[in-house]
């Protein structure tokens, strides 16, 4: 686990980065940061990103799906039992339909696909964010 | 044969015999002679009833008319003298030339009769009467000139016919006695040759016949069983062929007996191990025959051959088969493992750094955002590449091992990823499954793979608009089926270097080394369905 500091000093949301590869979530942090978010953490793991997750009470969680001891979806489900109004945006290399219908049957806000313009990430966080704003207002 | 000719012979000596005895009866009478008698006389009584004397010219006339009739048809006269004479008229000979002879004299009478009319109805005064007495005469004479020589003639010609005869029934009975000899000589020859062949057949033979009745009772038992068994013929003769079979085979060879004797001339054929003099056992294979209606034979033939050796490469082969299905499926079982290792690291290695790259370079761009139009342009460009090469990537994973089929099994596996398959090809593609629970995971992967390759035949090849992939449960077995609406084949033409032949083949092969069934059917034109089953574990 890393703690960040922001690099935009209005962060537009908080988000949690989740991917058992470092690298790649290292880079999911600084464009998250240089798009103006704020990653309340990177940590490579589902128990470990339930745990930051309680304690951080990010707005967005964008998670990897395949992870040791834990996949994304699962971890997703144990965020939201804790912090429903956070929503997780699934990050995969495998483009299934199942894994979809599931997603969305667990209350994931989106699923991407690795290698999607990064853009699109950055667009689906900002919504997810959004989207959580939006409940808070409602409750 | 022989019989044949010497019967025309004896037929032809006795119409010689018959013809010789005619002959002589019929001329015992010398016809001419008699004739020639008749005619004088007739010329005298007419001409003495012309000339005035008291006579009954013609009633004599009719008597020696009937007479000569009687004579040339080898008939008998009592009495030629007078009007009352008997005349008895028996048939004569049947020979034609002997008839139209006789017939031929006949006619020369009968004229001569007319002549003699002609003269008694003639006035004796007139000048032409002497005249024609002459010519009576002469008429007369010619007759018994020409009766003697015709006599003289049909008993040369009959001479000759019967030495003709004789010597014909000679020379048949001579080459039907010689053919008879012959071949008597020759059919003995050739049974006695057969009969030492078929000696030699049974006694040099590898295979043991032997003659048993229902109950296994060795009747005859060939001299081979001292080769293949190592004991003397003499000792099984007589005793119970099943003391020498394998107790556990006994109760299979009485079966095929008895069933055997229920049915006249029915074989059979049962494979037992017999116990050689020496104590081995041999796998042999006996045919056996039911012959105990023939009176020759009266029992259960048996053709008995050692098949040890073929046993044992049979044993052999099926030992093989074990080993290379053994092998097939560690072979497979080692490639799905490969193919699973190289997917998770195509997913753990290349794909993350490549993703990563991307968002790194998406990040330099930020960076250089402002005022360098040029370098962004270029960013992306590179970031473009990057995505291809990550999407690429993702296709050979999942084609590789998709990790839904472990994760969620194969109905999720089927649906995402065959349907996926169809990207680019306007082929629509129908799933529906309806299993109750998930599958063992080898026979979720077997069947994965035929419907993969199923499914990836009909996008290269069957030109098809629809698919429709079904996978339930029935009776105990998991079926799965792909039909497509495609162009079809005969699968008696496909050339065997088309790599689709081999994916076919190694279908076929996974699911039957797995316990199930495949076949596939298709027509010109007509589509083509494949079904695989498997035993439900």
């Amino acid at each position: 686990m890393e703690s960040l500091r922001p690099t935009s000093p209005a962060p537009v949301a908080r988000v949690l980065v989740v991917d058992d590869d470092v690298i790649l979530g290292g880079a999911l942090c600084d464009l998250l940061r240089q798009k103006g978010f704020y990653v309340v953490g990177q940590v490579s793991s589902g128990p470990e990103a339930v745990a930051l997750s309680a304690e951080e009470e990010p707005d967005v969680v964008l998670m990897d799906f395949r992870m040791p001891m834990m996949d994304g979806l699962e971890a997703a489900t144990l965020i939201q039992a804790r912090s429903a109004l956070t929503q997780t945006v699934m990050f995969t290399a495998y483009d299934d339909e199942t894994l979809n219908a599931e997603a969305s049957e667990t209350g994931v806000y989106c699923l991407l696909v690795k290698g999607c313009n990064p853009d699109l990430i950055v667009e689906m966080v900002k919504g997810a964010a959004a989207r959580k704003r939006e409940l808070e207002r409602k409750t | 044969v022989a019989l044949y000719l010497i019967l025309i012979a004896g037929i032809l000596a006795y119409n010689a015999r018959v013809t010789q005895h005619q002959r002589s009866s019929a001329l015992v009478v010398n016809i001419a002679g008699r004739q020639a008698a008749f005619a004088e006389r007739y010329v005298k009584d007419v001409l003495l009833k012309a000339a005035g004397f008291q006579a009954d010219p013609e009633g004599d006339a009719r008597n020696l008319q009937r007479t000569a009739a009687a004579l040339l048809h080898g008939g008998e006269v009592r009495a030629v003298q007078g009007a009352f004479a008997t005349i008895t008229i028996q048939p004569a000979s049947s020979d034609w030339k002997v008839i139209a002879k006789l017939e031929h004299e006949e006619r020369l009478i009968q004229k001569l009769v007319g002549r003699g009319e002609a003269v008694l109805a003639t006035d004796p005064a007139s000048p032409e009467f002497s005249d024609r007495v002459q010519e009576l005469r002469i008429t007369g004479a010619q007759v018994s000139a020409i009766s003697n020589d015709a006599v003289g003639q049909m008993t040369l010609d009959l001479d000759n016919s019967l030495r003709q005869l004789r010597l014909v029934g000679l020379a048949l009975g001579l080459i039907g006695a010689l053919a008879a000899i012959a071949m008597a000589v020759l059919l003995r020859r050739t049974a006695a040759k057969q009969a030492r062949q078929f000696g030699t057949l049974v006694h040099q033979s590898s295979d043991l016949i032997t003659v048993i009745d229902p109950e296994g009772t060795v009747r005859y038992q060939s001299a081979s069983v001292e080769q293949v068994l190592s004991l003397p013929a003499s000792k099984l003769v007589g005793s119970n062929l099943c003391s020498l079979i394998h107790p556990e085979d006994v109760p299979r060879a009485l079966a095929l007996w008895a069933d055997l004797a229920q049915r006249p001339h029915a074989t059979g054929r049962v494979e037992y191990r017999l116990r050689s003099g020496n104590g081995s056992w041999l796998h042999v294979e006996s045919a056996a025959t039911n012959l105990l209606l023939d009176p020759t034979v009266g029992g259960l033939v048996l053709n008995t051959r050692d098949i040890t050796e073929r046993h044992e490469v049979e044993e052999a082969i099926k030992k093989l088969q074990v080993e290379r299905g053994q092998l097939l499926d560690r072979t497979v079982q080692a490639t799905e493992q490969e193919r699973k290792r190289i997917a998770v690291e195509l997913h753990d290695g290349p794909v993350q750094r490549l993703t990563a790259l991307d968002l790194k370079l998406t990040w330099i761009g930020g960076e250089v955002e402002r005022g360098q139009i040029e370098a962004v342009d270029r960013l992306q460009e590179v970031q473009s590449l990057l995505r291809e090469q990550i999407r690429q990537l993702r296709l050979m994973m999942t084609q590789l091992r998709p990790p839904i089929l472990d994760e969620r099994g194969l109905e999720a596996a089927l649906r995402d990823h065959l349907i996926s398959s169809e990207n680019g090809v306007e082929l629509q593609v129908s799933v529906e499954a309806s299993l109750l629970k998930r599958l063992a995971p080898a026979q979720e992967i077997i069947l994965y793979r035929v419907a993969q390759e199923a499914v990836a035949n009909v996008l290269k090849h069957a030109q098809a608009e629809h698919a429709w992939l079904t996978l339930q449960e029935r009776s105990g077995q998991v079926l799965l089926e792909i039909r497509d609406d495609g162009v079809g084949f005969d699968p008696l033409m496909i050339p065997h270097s088309r790599n689709g032949h081999f994916g076919i083949l190694g279908m076929r092969e996974r699911v039957e080394m797995a316990g199930g069934s495949w076949d596939l059917h298709s027509v010109p034109g007509g589509g083509t369905l494949i079904r695989a089953s498997l035993p439900r574990e």
